[in-house]
């Protein structure tokens, strides 16, 4: 240990420096080393740990060891033995243990809590058992009864009936959310339980999920009275005592007094987690607490499709941080989940005046797809929409198997076209609305007919021809045109990607390629084209669209194809351009129905989707109008013809996205030898592999998704963001021992690592707006990760231990794979397209040659194996194979012939080599007309 | 010194005892979702006794000043127990996941520091007090100030000293 006489030279020391100005301390360290190195060093050691934060104290000792009484076990009372046998102990929570016993007098199961010593002896028993007789009396079929109580040496216990059935909290760790049904029911008697208690004058002010019993389809409050007795106990100390994510905001201040609206405040929180799985508000302590007081939860509607309007309602409600503008009473909330439980359809008549729609489809076979598109109120004041919307009619027109992609309808809603793959290759369909025949147009004679960023496909102003997007590998993108029914196909645009017809017929816009995808207005007939618009090199504009009174024309701005937005200009040129939407994420298809609705598709903030969206342009909220669970790939309109049926035509499709494994072996593997991995998500993900040969992935069962790992056998979710989405695979240390992977909150995506275990996540090189997955050195010293500069994207290095990141490559760069030996690392070049060029580079930044390639833009598309060589993945657009690649002599060898027509995104090698997890997506779209009656004239 | 403040009969005892008694109900309150503030525990503490005991706890500051040794004692004592019962001791549930391991570390790193500070109160008692009041007390500069009858600035300097020599003494 040190001595105590430098100790006081060290104190002597600090006065000194410190009493110096900062400017002069240079100069005062220097006369006093009188021109000893050493004591100089020490001197400006010194001066840096008086401003540095010491590890040890800092912040405050009570948060940080708080958790050395996690762990302290509370026995089961002796003098209680006589009357009831222990059978074990059933659980711990915050204020007692739950103990499974026999009643001896009786010969029934009962459950003793007992609580916790120290909180016994704190609280005071006389006050406590007082609150907990009041609560005894209560009487109610929702309510655990009480059937004893009282002061067992000072361990304070009351006995109530053993529940089989778990608990509401158990329910939600095993399903996440629950179905509308059951929520409904579960909330019913929480809140007729509620109002029984609140009617005898008792508050619950605990209520969770952890004290609602499940018994069947039925629920029943537990521990009524305890959060009372301690609050009563410890008035000052109410804001302290309870569960902060369940917890009122007045609960928290203690401003106002608090009353039963509490209660009914948590039940808000409550029924929020039933719907969604998670509560409103997530994060730390200080977070939560925060957020109950300051911040608006998440609307129900972008995390779950199919919760019934006036539900939503009652439950945001309940939810209002000012006790005055919640429920006044359980009775209220009783009310209307009743009515709730009874509406099953048609338009409800709530006073607050929400109108659902439920529309079932005819004629649907196989794989139905049911449709149930809720109007939210629009702000239109216009009546007739919601009558519209109402009596709308949907049916699936295509059952092909495969997928059917960008449909379109002409402009008297006469036909619809679309395209349709079978074997990966798509061709152009047209059927007329109210037929069942379909005629092929380009049988096979176009390979390249679909990029899933721009529109394809679509009709000319009159309806009677088609155009489509011809490309192939020599020349870029042009229109051509062809007969409705059928015939030869001539071309029509030479540089455009796509073409609309202005709603009069006088004008056509289009886009073309070349950087920064300029727009253009012409004739008819392609003649006179202006230049209208054009976006910076890098920036995409597709999906073009004009509004119905000519004015405006709407489009997708962004980087796609996940940073968009919809946009509009005048078609003169004139003025500037517009931003509508500010998603930041998947946005396409811009439809304007009227001068003041825009419909589109979009996937929402947590990655899902697309969804289905309308704006109103008056007060530019978006709403989300699909509330099933298909994704909306495409959507279109006729036009608003007086007197005449409007119809829109959408691809809808529901996709899965699985994880599967192959062997590599000598011979080429086939679909024979693909098999499944076994884990519980239902969408599986971006596959990595750890040394040991657990394998970490994105995940969910039906929410946002996770970082799992699944190992021998069993999976498990190791972390979820609260509010972003985990964007890309995770990338494990060599040493197994941390994950990072990248998250997209809003506009922005920042790594983060955390411990294999999930523990210790936390953000790094927060500077970075990262893209895509990081890749690890083989000493676990640095992560490499490409970074969004601008509008470029580069790659970068950052040291794992924390630190700067530098900048790697100066060129566009991404996707990042370290090589095994750590020499160079591989990446992807300037995409032309859907393909980059493969490159690398050395560690310290040079260029290090590899041979010529191209390789997939989207997904992973090489992997190391462990012996060097490399795995590819080539192919074209849903006909992919894994190739092996020598990089020093540039031979490869096939290892797969899988199946074409689906999507193999990214993957990863097992560490022994012997096998590939590829992750695949299995669109299953479908095409279906949603036909609206004509628009009452006034 | 617990025990000589436990044996005490007068309002210091009293107050020592019921904050230790409100310090472990709060710290073993938390269900991993709880509050815990310092704050939180004194003043509840402070308003019951102000309400019970005859003694005039007018001096606000020097309560805050016993709420810290008190917390300090409190986790003192927490972890010695829990470093016992490693060493061998009578508890049957051993699990060896990560938690427990964290937690045993962290046992062992705040009895280190409370042995640094023993000597630190040999050397200079304020500078150990500062402390007490600074990061277990959770007490702001003003607090400190107040409760030792000090000037903010002495709190200041007195804080960097003392973060100073510790993180030396226990480095080494």
């Amino acid at each position: 240990m040190t001595s105590t006489a430098s100790w006081s030279d060290l104190t002597g020391l600090i006065d000194r420096l410190l009493d110096t100005p900062p400017e002069k301390r240079d100069a005062l360290i220097l006369e006093m080393s009188a021109g000893d190195p050493r004591r100089r060093a020490e001197l400006e050691q010194l001066l840096a740990e008086c401003s540095s934060e010491s590890s040890v104290v800092s912040g405050s000792a009570v948060e940080r060891f708080q958790h050395l009484f996690d762990d302290e076990p509370t026995r089961f009372p002796e003098t209680l033995s006589n009357r009831y046998r222990v059978a074990k102990e059933l659980g711990r929570g915050g204020m007692a243990t739950v103990f499974l016993a026999r009643d001896l007098k009786h010969s029934r199961d009962v459950a003793v809590k007992v609580m916790h010593p120290s909180i016994a002896a704190a609280l005071g028993a006389d006050l406590f058992l007082r609150e907990i007789e009041i609560a005894a009396q209560l009487r109610h079929p929702h309510i655990v009864p009480l059937f004893d109580s009282g002061d067992a040496d000072g361990a304070l216990y009351y006995v109530m009936p053993f529940e089989e059935g778990a608990s509401l909290r158990e329910r939600l760790e095993d399903v996440g959310a629950l179905p509308i049904d059951d929520v409904v029911v579960i909330l019913r008697d929480v809140c007729d339980a509620l109002a029984h208690a609140h009617a005898h004058g008792v508050v619950h002010r605990d209520i969770k999920p952890d004290n609602v019993m499940l018994s069947g389809r039925h629920a029943m409050v537990t521990d009524f009275g305890v959060a009372t007795a301690a609050t009563a106990a410890t008035p000052s100390a109410a804001p302290a005592l309870g569960t902060p994510a369940y917890m009122a905001p007045e609960q928290i201040t203690g401003h106002t007094p608090v009353d039963r609206r509490a209660d009914i405040y948590s039940v808000g929180v409550l029924a929020y987690e039933l719907l969604t799985g998670h509560t409103p508000f997530e994060g730390s302590r200080e977070t939560v607490l925060d957020a109950q007081q300051h911040r608006q939860p998440a609307p129900l509607a972008t995390q779950r499709s199919d919760i019934p309007p006036a539900l939503d309602d009652l439950v945001m409600t309940c939810l209002e941080k000012d006790p005055e503008a919640r429920w006044q009473s359980a009775d209220e909330i009783v009310s209307g989940l009743e009515e709730i439980g009874r509406s099953d359809g048609g338009p409800s008549t709530s006073a607050s005046n929400r109108l659902r729609t439920a529309i079932i489809l005819a004629g649907a076979i196989a794989a139905v797809v049911l449709l149930a598109i809720f109007w939210r109120p629009f702000a239109s004041s216009d009546a007739s929409w919601r009558d519209r919307w109402t009596n709308a009619r949907v049916e699936r027109i295509t059952d092909f198997p495969g997928s059917e992609v960008d449909a379109a309808i002409s402009a008297d809603g006469q036909n619809v076209a679309f395209l349709a793959d079978r074997d990966s290759s798509f061709d152009a369909f047209v059927t007329q609305v109210g037929s069942d025949g379909f005629l092929n147009l380009t049988n096979g004679h176009f390979p390249q007919l679909f990029n899933e960023d721009v529109r394809n496909i679509g009709f000319d102003g009159d309806g009677k021809r088609v155009w489509v997007r011809i490309a192939d590998i020599v020349a870029p993108a042009s229109v051509w045109t062809l007969p409705v029914a059928g015939g030869a196909v001539t071309p029509f645009l030479r540089t455009a990607v796509m073409v609309v017809w202005s709603p009069d017929k006088t004008r056509i816009a289009y886009h073309e390629t070349v950087p920064g995808d300029p727009i253009f207005v012409a004739n008819p007939d392609g003649s006179n084209p202006r230049k209208i618009y054009s976006a910076e090199p890098g920036v995409h504009s597709h999906y073009l669209a004009w509004s119905p009174d000519g004015r405006f024309l709407y489009f997708s701005h962004g980087l796609p194809p996940d940073e968009m937005d919809i946009w509009r200009i005048r078609p003169d040129g004139k003025g500037v351009a517009e931003q509508i939407t500010h998603h930041n994420s998947r946005v396409g298809y811009p439809l304007p129905l009227d001068d003041r609705t825009l419909f589109y598709t979009a996937t929402a903030a947590d990655g899902n989707g697309p969804w289905l969206y309308s704006m109103d342009l008056k007060d530019r909220t978006p709403r989300r109008v699909s509330t099933a669970v298909e994704h909306y790939l495409s959507i279109s309109a006729s036009a608003e013809i007086p007197g005449k049926n409007r119809r829109l035509v959408a691809t809808v499709s529901n996709p899965g996205v699985h994880l599967w494994s192959v062997p590599i072996t000598t011979a080429i593997a086939g679909e024979k030898e693909v098999k499944p991995l076994g884990v519980p998500t239902a969408r599986s993900a971006a596959p990595r592999f750890a040394r040991d040969s657990s394998v970490f992935y994105l995940g969910s069962l039906g929410g946002g998704d996770g970082v799992w790992r699944s190992a021998s056998g069993t999976a498990r979710q190791l972390w979820k963001s609260p509010t972003g989405a985990v964007v890309a695979p995770p990338a494990v240390s060599p040493n197994g021992e941390r994950v990072c992977f990248p998250v997209k909150r809003d506009a922005r995506t920042t790594l983060h690592c955390m411990n294999a275990d999930g523990t210790r996540e936390g953000t790094i090189a927060g500077s970075l707006d990262v893209r895509g997955p990081a890749s690890w050195s083989p000493d676990g010293k640095w992560l490499a990760i490409a970074a969004r500069e601008g509008l470029r994207v580069r790659l970068f290095m950052i040291p794992a231990a924390g630190g700067n990141p530098t900048r790697l490559v100066d060129s566009v760069s991404s996707n990042p794979v370290w090589s095994p030996d750590g020499k160079f690392i591989l990446y992807s070049g300037t995409p032309r397209a859907r393909s980059v060029p493969l490159k690398a580079v050395t560690p310290d930044g040079r260029p290090y040659a590899v041979p010529a390639l191209s390789v997939d833009r989207l997904g992973d598309s090489y992997r190391f194996l462990p012996d060097g060589k490399l795995m590819v993945k080539l192919g074209g657009f849903r006909r992919q194979d894994f190739w092996l690649l020598d990089l020093a002599s540039g031979a490869r060898r096939q290892l797969t012939a899988l199946k074409p027509g689906q999507s193999l995104q990214r993957f990863d090698v097992s560490p022994d080599g012997k096998r590939i997890l590829f992750e695949r997506v299995e669109e299953n779209s479908d095409v279906v007309l949603i036909e609206l009656p004509p628009l009452k004239t006034r | 010194m617990g025990s000589e403040l436990e044996s005490l009969d007068d309002a210091v005892g009293l107050a020592y005892r019921e904050l230790r008694a409100i310090a472990h109900r709060r710290l073993r309150a938390r269900d991993g979702r709880g509050t815990l503030t310092t704050t939180a525990l004194v003043h509840e503490a402070y308003l019951k006794l102000a309400d019970n005991s005859a003694h005039d706890w007018e001096d606000r500051a020097h309560f805050l000043a016993l709420a810290s040794v008190v917390m300090r004692h409190v986790l003192v004592d927490r972890a010695r127990q829990i470093s016992a019962l490693k060493r061998g001791g009578m508890d049957q549930r051993i699990t060896f996941d990560d938690n427990q391991l964290s937690v045993e570390t962290e046992s062992t790193a705040l009895l280190q520091l409370n042995d640094a500070l023993e000597e630190l109160a040999h050397f200079e008692p304020r500078l150990a007090q500062v402390v007490e009041c600074r990061f277990f007390g959770g007490l702001t500069e003003q607090e400190t100030a107040d409760a030792l009858n000090i000037t903010v600035r002495t709190v200041q300097r007195d804080w960097v000293k003392a973060r100073v020599l510790l993180q030396r003494a226990l480095s080494a």
